[in-house]
C-alpha cells in the first residue's frame, strides 16, 4: 500500500533520514520507534508532504513524493501531530467539519465510504460525545488529541499516521487511546503507522516494528523479535523507560 | 490568538453538509443573531440615518465619507492580517491602483466614472493576485517583505509613468465626478456622495462578513490557527491565500476608485507613509481579527485626526504614541476590550465557572 524506496533527507550536513526503504501492507499496524532525533517525525513529514527529500515514495502504486500535504490527504493518507495544535478559535465539531469537508473535496484518490455515517457517529466512536460544542482551547490534552485524531479520521483516510498518540497521557488515557487505535484497525480496517516511545504499546498492537537510529533502519520485523535484539536494546536503553 | 468568543456567538467552521445533520457546536447559520451581526447591522442603520442629524454640516459629512472609505479598506486589510494571517504590507498600493485605474480611464479614455468602480476593483484584485502568485508560496515574513517592496516601488513607478497618463508627480486632477440622470455630484452637496460611499462600505461589510462566516472563511481561519494541521486536513494553503488576497484587493481597489472621484485628485502622495500609518492604527485600534472592529477604528481615527489638526506636525507624533499605548494596553483593540469586559461580567455572574466558560483561551 505504501512503499518507501531509498528515502533520504538532509538538514544541512545532517542526514535526518538516510536511505530508508520499507513497504506497508494494507490493514497492517506498523510501529516506528527509536531514540530522540532518530528521524521518526521526519519520516512522517516526508510521507505526508510537509518535507521533500530524495528517493521515492509510493502510495497505491502512485508516486507521492513531491506532492503537497493537502494532495496527499486527498489520496487517503491522514496524520496527527506530536503536539496537537487544533483550531483553537473553533469548537470541537468545527474542527472535525474542516476535515470532513476539505479532506474529501477535490479528492483525487478512490473515494472510500467511511465506516461512520455522520460526524455524530465518529464523535461517539472516539469518545468526544458531550464535548461537541466545547471551544477546543478549553480542552485538556487528551481531548485535544482526540479532536485532532477525529478530524484526521473525518478526511476518510485509508492510512493514518499517528505521531506519539499516547505521549503525555495518563496511564488510563493511554490505555483508552491504544484500544481506540486497535478498534480503528480491526473494526474499520484502517492501516496504521504509529510512532511511539512506549515499547509495550508497540509490541502489543503492531504487526511489525521499525527501529530507527540516526535516520537509518536499525531493525525491521516482528515486534517481539525486534525488541529482544541486543542491538536494539543497546540503542534504546534509556529511551524506552523515558 | 483566539478569534472566537463562545459557541453560538462567533464561530467558523462549516455548518455541515447536506444530510449530515447539524450538531451542537456547529457554526451558527449565517446571519444568526449574535454580537458580530448585531454590530454590523447597527453600524449600517446608524450610518444610514446619520445624515438626518448631521446632514447640514458638509464638514462632518465629509469626515464620515472619508471614514467609510477607509473603513472598507481596513476591513479588507484585516481579512488578510487578522483572519488569514497573510502579512500584506502593500494594501495602500491596491488602493492607489484602484484610484489610478478609475481616474485614468475616466480622464484619459473618457469612460463613465461609474464604470471606474468596476475597473478599480478589477485592478486591485488582479494586482493582488499577481503579487500573491510568487509571494504566497513563501513564508510569512517574505510575504511582508515582497509586498512592502511592491508598495515602495509603486510611488516612483507612478511618478515616471507620465507617458501612460499617470500625471507624474502631480498626479491626476481634477477628476470627473459621478452623475446620476442629469445630476452631477458636487462638493457642496455631500448627501449623494455619502450614500454612494455607504453603499460601497456596505459591500465591504457584506463581503467580509460572508468571507469570515462561511466554509471558505473556515478554511483560512483554520490555516491561521494551525497551518500544518489545516494542510493535513486537505486545505491548500496556496489556493486559499490567493483567493482571500484577491477578495481583499478587490474591495480595496473599489474603495480607491471611489476615493479618486470623491477627492477629485489622485497623486503618489496617497502612497505616503502617513496614510499607511493611519491604516495600521485603524486596524489596531478596532481590533485585529475582530470584525467589524477595524471599520469602527477607521471612524475613530478619522475624527480624532481631525480634532488633532491644530497640532499640525505633532499630530503624527500623537498617533505614534497612540499605537504604542494600544499595543500595550489593549493589544486586541476596542473589540478585544469589549470581549474582555463581556467575559468579566459573565464570569462574575456565572461563578462557579461553568465548563463552557471561555475566555481563558487567549
Amino acid at each position: 500500500m505504501l512503499r518507501l524506496e531509498h528515502v533520504t533527507k538532509h538538514f544541512g550536513e545532517l542526514a535526518a533520514v538516510n536511505d530508508l526503504s520499507f513497504e506497508l501492507e494494507e490493514g497492517e499496524v506498523f510501529g516506528i520507534a527509536g531514540p530522540n532525533g532518530a528521524g521518526k517525525t521526519t519520516v512522517f513529514n516526508l510521507i505526508s508532504g510537509f518535507l521533500h527529500g530524495s528517493g521515492r515514495i509510493y502510495f497505491d502504486g502512485r508516486r507521492i513524493d513531491g506532492l503537497q500535504p493537502h494532495q496527499i490527504t486527498h489520496l487517503g493518507v491522514a496524520r496527527t501531530f506530536q503536539i496537537p495544535q487544533p483550531f483553537n478559535s473553533m469548537t470541537v465539531v468545527q474542527n472535525l467539519r474542516i476535515g470532513e469537508y476539505y479532506g474529501v473535496a477535490g479528492r483525487s484518490g478512490p473515494k472510500k465510504d467511511a465506516p461512520w455515517n455522520d460526524l455524530a457517529e465518529l464523535i461517539s466512536f472516539v469518545g468526544l460525545e458531550g464535548k461537541e460544542a466545547r471551544p477546543v482551547s478549553t480542552l485538556k490534552l487528551y481531548d485535544k488529541k482526540l479532536t485532532v485524531l477525529a478530524s484526521a479520521l473525518a478526511t476518510k483516510p485509508r492510512l493514518i499516521m499517528l505521531d506519539e498518540a499516547l505521549g503525555g497521557l495518563s496511564a488510563v488515557e493511554a490505555e483508552q487511546s491504544l484500544e481506540l487505535l486497535q478498534r480503528l484497525n480491526r473494526e474499520w480496517g484502517l492501516t496504521i503507522i504509529m510512532i511511539e516511545h512506549l515499547m509495550s504499546a508497540l509490541t502489543r498492537s503492531c504487526d511489525r516494528l521499525l527501529i530507527l537510529n540516526n535516520g537509518e533502519a536499525l531493525r525491521i520485523g516482528e515486534p517481539r523479535t525486534v525488541v529482544e535484539d541486543p542491538v536494539v536494546i543497546e540503542c534504546l536503553v534509556g529511551v524506552k523507560h523515558a | 490568538m483566539s478569534i472566537v468568543a463562545d459557541q453560538g456567538t462567533t464561530s467558523r467552521a462549516d455548518a455541515g453538509k447536506p444530510g449530515g445533520g447539524r450538531l451542537p457546536g456547529d457554526r451558527p447559520k449565517a446571519l444568526s443573531l449574535n454580537r458580530q451581526t448585531g454590530m454590523t447591522i447597527g453600524l449600517v442603520v446608524i450610518l444610514a440615518l446619520l445624515p438626518l442629524v448631521v446632514g447640514d454640516s458638509n464638514y462632518t459629512m465629509r469626515l464620515l465619507v472619508v471614514s467609510m472609505i477607509w473603513g472598507g479598506v481596513s476591513l479588507a486589510w484585516d481579512l488578510l492580517l487578522g483572519y488569514a494571517g497573510v502579512f500584506n504590507l502593500g494594501q495602500v498600493g491596491f488602493f492607489a491602483l484602484g484610484a489610478y485605474a478609475s481616474a485614468m480611464l475616466s480622464e484619459n479614455a473618457g469612460l463613465n466614472p461609474w464604470w471606474g468602480l468596476l475597473a478599480g476593483a478589477a485592478a486591485g484584485a488582479v494586482v493582488a493576485v499577481l503579487l500573491g502568485i510568487p509571494s504566497l508560496r513563501l513564508a510569512g515574513i517574505y510575504v511582508a517583505l515582497l509586498t512592502l517592496a511592491f508598495y515602495e516601488v509603486l510611488s516612483p513607478l507612478l511618478t515616471v509613468g507620465e507617458a501612460i497618463g499617470t500625471g507624474g508627480k502631480r498626479g491626476i486632477s481634477p477628476i470627473t465626478p459621478y452623475t446620476i440622470g442629469g445630476y452631477t455630484f458636487t462638493g457642496s452637496n455631500q448627501i449623494p456622495w455619502y450614500y454612494v460611499a455607504l453603499g460601497l462600505f456596505v459591500v465591504c461589510l457584506i463581503v467580509c462578513y460572508f468571507a469570515i462566516n462561511s466554509r471558505f472563511g473556515a478554511s483560512f481561519i483554520a490555516l491561521h490557527d494551525s497551518e500544518s494541521f489545516a494542510q493535513s486536513l486537505g486545505i491548500s494553503r496556496y489556493k486559499v491565500s490567493l483567493m482571500i488576497v484577491g477578495v481583499s484587493g478587490l474591495l480595496t481597489g473599489l474603495m480607491g476608485a471611489f476615493y479618486a472621484h470623491y477627492t477629485a485628485v489622485v497623486s503618489p502622495r496617497v502612497l505616503g507613509l502617513e496614510v499607511f500609518i493611519y491604516l495600521v492604527i485603524m486596524v489596531l485600534l478596532g481590533g485585529v481579527g475582530k470584525f467589524p472592529g477595524p471599520a469602527i477604528g477607521a471612524f475613530i481615527v478619522i475624527f480624532l485626526s481631525d480634532w488633532l489638526r491644530e497640532f499640525e506636525n505633532y499630530r503624527m507624533l500623537i498617533f505614534g504614541a497612540l499605537v504604542v499605548v494600544i499595543v500595550m494596553v489593549a493589544p486586541r483593540g476596542i473589540m478585544g476590550a469589549v470581549d474582555s469586559a463581556q467575559q468579566f461580567v459573565r464570569r462574575r455572574r456565572a461563578s462557579p465557572a461553568t465548563p463552557t466558560d471561555v475566555g481563558r483561551s487567549s
